[in-house]
């Protein structure tokens, strides 16, 4: 009887990975002046630091505005989180219905809960919690733990490190984890924190693999990669393709173009793409990233405010004869 | 009757793992496979051992749909089918970047 164990460092076999960190610094502080800084207007009363009143479309063009937003940007698609949050009768076009499917957790400011499955220390919480919040720096949800069972319950155990995506963690019994992050202890190297961490927190924000994006799945050449993941992990070609060779519908998505450095991004090797060339992945939280974060999680302008309210606009209207018909967009 | 058996580590396994005819080997895993396989009998070739596949969990939502995590495979399954001994390999860690290759040596009882 024997057992051997052995690791093989993919990484190894991804090539000419060129990240340059000082790039992706600059990136965020880049982001974070785009963003502005949170708490600039705090204690002044919101219509006070308006400087010109906004101005709403009639009510019965809102819709119609929403389709021409989110034709122009598929960002700006409005998103509406859970189902059980949208009331009956409110998702009757196939446009919303995509955007129930996207898991994001809306725009408005929340704090997801975080609890372990297991018992570790104070210290190992606290840095996991650290790495979890990564996010919150550009954009308005935060992690914070919570003694009861959380929304977001992680485990230790064996199976990866996995995580359930956006508002789908509610669905889970709370007796079972929505996170897992295989081995980790206070020994574990910072940089793993860093990649992994970070990444399995991104799933909970609702962003899926950046590696399954159209334009990266289409360099990958399907018969290495069922060879190369044969060998590597015994997968059959189902596995395969649904890992690897399936891209997401991008209808569903809210994006930027895809970004192989991002941090929700795999690497793959260069031994089975069709230009040799490796899918590089990401091991931080990029410019990209973040900025797209701050887009989809806006930070609120105005402490105290969630955004702009409805209430504090001013609804404009003129007669229906002149609504414009055709968008040139 | 068969028996379902969890095994939440592999590199925590002792020496000698022996199980018996229609059991069912669930790894905590991303990948597996058989590497050789004989029986008891004859030392031919043959599915001591099969590889059922590598799986998600899953749950089921109140609409009926079923959920599960962003994420490789995390459960790999093997049954035992017939009585001799085989060897699997059962990998472990993160796919995309450290691959962890434990090869067990399985007996198959009746």
């Amino acid at each position: 009887m024997t057992k051997r164990t052995k690791t093989t460092d993919v990484s190894m076999m991804v090539a000419d990975l060129d990240v340059d960190n000082t790039n992706e610094e600059r990136g965020y502080r880049e982001s974070e002046k785009l963003l502005g800084t949170e708490g600039q207007y705090q204690g002044q009363p919101a219509q006070a630091a308006v400087g010109c009143a906004i101005k709403q479309l009639p009510a019965r063009l809102l819709f119609r505005s929403a389709e021409i937003a989110a034709r122009i940007n598929p960002v700006n698609a409005p998103v509406v989180g859970m189902s059980r949050a949208v009331p009956e009768g409110v998702l009757p076009t196939p446009l919303a219905a995509a955007v129930v499917t996207a898991k994001y957790w809306g725009p408005s400011s929340r704090k997801l809960t975080v609890s372990f499955m297991d018992r570790p220390s104070a210290e190992l919480r606290r840095r996991i919690l650290g790495h979890l919040n990564a996010w919150a720096s550009a954009g308005c949800i935060e992690f914070v733990e919570t003694s009861r069972a959380g929304q977001v319950r992680i485990s230790r155990g064996g199976g990866g490190y996995w995580s359930y995506l956006g508002t789908d963690i509610l669905l889970i019994p709370k007796n079972r984890p929505t996170m897992n992050l295989e081995g980790f202890t206070m020994n574990t190297p910072e940089s793993e924190y860093t990649r992994v961490i970070r990444h399995e927190a991104g799933h909970t924000l609702g962003m899926p693999h950046e590696h399954m994006r159209k334009e990266l799945v289409d360099r990958i050449d399907p018969e290495k990669a069922y060879e190369y993941f044969l060998r590597t992990q015994g997968w059959d070609r189902q596995t395969v393709d649904q890992q690897v060779l399936t891209s997401l519908d991008e209808a569903t998505l809210m994006f930027t173009p895809a970004d192989q450095d991002s941090i929700m991004c795999y690497q793959l090797p260069g031994s089975i793409t069709k230009d040799g060339q490796p899918i590089r992945g990401g091991i931080e939280i990029n410019s990209t990233d973040y900025a797209f974060i701050a887009r989809i999680y806006p930070k609120p302008q105005f402490a105290g405010e969630k955004a702009v309210e409805r209430s504090l606009a001013y609804e404009d209207d003129w007669s229906k004869d002149e609504d414009v018909q055709e968008i040139d967009a | 009757m068969a028996r379902l058996i969890d095994i939440q580590d592999v590199t925590m396994l002792p020496a000698k793992l022996s199980i018996r005819l229609g059991d069912i080997l669930s790894f905590s895993a991303t990948g597996g496979r058989v590497c050789s396989s004989s029986e008891a009998s004859s030392l031919a070739k043959a599915d001591v051992v099969r590889l059922l596949g590598a799986f998600s969990q899953g749950v089921v939502g109140p609409a009926g749909e079923i959920v599960s995590p962003a994420g490789p495979p995390s459960s790999v399954l093997f049954l035992a089918s017939s009585v001799g001994a085989a060897s699997i390999e059962v990998m472990t860690g993160d796919p995309w970047h450290h691959v962890r290759t434990t090869v067990l040596d399985v007996t198959v009882e009746p």
